[in-house]
């Protein structure tokens, strides 16, 4: 008599089932599609980032000098594309290079951040030009309105030494002398622009012994 | 028993080096794109308040309708806004008495493209002529040629841009005589452009 065996169905570990394994690949790949999508998604959005991190100022595409940023070849087409995108931001419109060049201070010559609520003195020399003008305005570029009513100084209309040198003192409270009145709190910023000077566009190549004024602090509450 | 990365550290690799290269695409993309698109650019600020061809006086403020960020308040200026598509463009400069007048041309998209300064002693009359690439002759290495009827030809990278034009004030010199020198300059659509 024949017996029948009973077949034990033993399912073997090494060898999962064909619909878990699809599954598995399935998983995967979902996994992979969305791994790419979030990186791309990542890029784009730090890349977008940084252009706005790095068109905030225009430290990136000017030269320092001091505590000076030339806009040095703001007025020509060879403009740097960061300071481009900076002006494009923030409405700026740059002097051609045949018109002149226009430095920008955010800081001291101790490197520290001008403040509106501080005092400081800027003693020249003043690079050579047809005229200049120094104008001491919010981050915005909106010069201070004040009761004194003075927002810039020209090199036509400042109180000079008997040796020809200037001081202008910027500062919220009267001075005597040049002085250019500030006003509010937070950070300020100093715009010399120079007009029909040498240096701007393929004129006279900028080098660090070229004389710009310093800004130094005088009080600081 | 152990489990299996849902990636592979070779696959993660490519992901950090995927991400890489899209955030620096995305940077120059940005980058370049953005004095296009900007809508807070000059052109854009301009646009808004100052209309085709006709010279309008900006404010020093900062704020108000015709102002622009950045202004000197130590110059008057005034603007024109130019667009070869739907006219000629043409910047006259009549002799004046004193002083002095900077002028710049821009395109739409943020580039100084020509800028002179003028001065009283220049007693003579200036047309600087304004037209697109297609339209220009002569040297093309120079973006200003002298043409036939000594006009200065001033070729814009952009068919739409606009001149600004400052002359400084103080010194004895109040906005109202700033204007009036700055009113030797005309601007406009051909012969329309005199001062």
């Amino acid at each position: 008599m024949l017996h029948r065996m009973p077949v034990a169905r033993v399912r073997r570990p090494s060898q999962p089932p064909a619909r878990i394994v699809v599954a598995g690949a399935w998983k995967r790949r979902l996994m992979l599609v969305l791994a790419v999508l979030a990186a791309i998604g990542t890029g784009m959005i730090v890349g977008a980032g940084l252009t706005r991190l790095s068109t905030r100022t225009e430290a990136i595409g000017s030269v320092g000098q001091g505590p000076w940023r030339l806009l040095v070849d703001a007025g020509t087409p060879a403009i740097n594309p960061y300071l481009r995108a900076y002006f494009a931001r923030t409405g700026q419109v740059p002097l051609a290079a045949a018109q002149g060049l226009t430095a920008v201070a955010r800081r001291d010559s101790a490197g520290r951040l001008l403040k509106r609520n501080c005092a400081y003195r800027v003693t020249g020399p003043v690079p050579p030009a047809l005229f200049w003008t120094l104008e001491a305005a919010d981050t915005h570029g909106v010069p201070f309105e004040t009761p004194a009513r003075r927002q810039s100084f020209t090199s036509e209309d400042i109180l000079r030494d008997s040796t020809g040198k200037f001081a202008i003192q910027i500062a919220p409270r009267v001075q005597s002398g040049n002085w250019s009145p500030i006003a509010g709190s937070g950070p300020f910023l100093l715009v010399l622009r120079l007009y029909e000077t040498p240096m701007s566009g393929a004129g006279l190549p900028i080098s660090h012994d070229m004389a710009f004024p310093t800004v130094e602090p005088l009080s600081c509450p | 028993m152990p489990v299996t990365p849902a990636l592979s550290p070779a696959i993660l690799v490519q992901l950090v080096l995927l991400t890489a290269a899209v955030t620096g695409i995305s940077h120059v993309v940005t980058l370049l794109e953005l004095p296009s698109h900007s809508r807070d650019n000059a052109f854009a600020r301009i646009q808004a308040t100052v209309p085709l061809d006709k010279q309008v006086a900006l404010s020093n403020s900062g704020s108000g309708p015709a102002s622009l960020p950045f202004g000197d308040p130590a110059m008057a200026t005034a603007v024109c806004r130019f667009d070869l598509r739907q006219s000629p463009f043409q910047v006259a400069i009549s002799p004046f008495d004193t002083g002095f007048v900077t002028i710049g041309f821009h395109s739409r998209n943020g580039l100084a493209f020509y800028g002179l300064t003028v001065h009283a002693a220049d007693a003579t009359r200036l047309d600087l002529v304004v037209s697109d690439k297609s339209e220009a002759r002569g040297d093309p290495s120079d973006s200003a040629t002298a043409t036939a009827n000594h006009a200065v030809a001033v070729v814009s990278p952009d068919p739409e841009g606009f001149v600004l034009m400052s002359t400084p004030l103080g010194d004895g010199i109040g906005r109202a005589e700033a204007d009036e020198r700055l009113a030797h300059i005309g601007c406009g659509a051909g012969s329309t452009a005199t001062p």
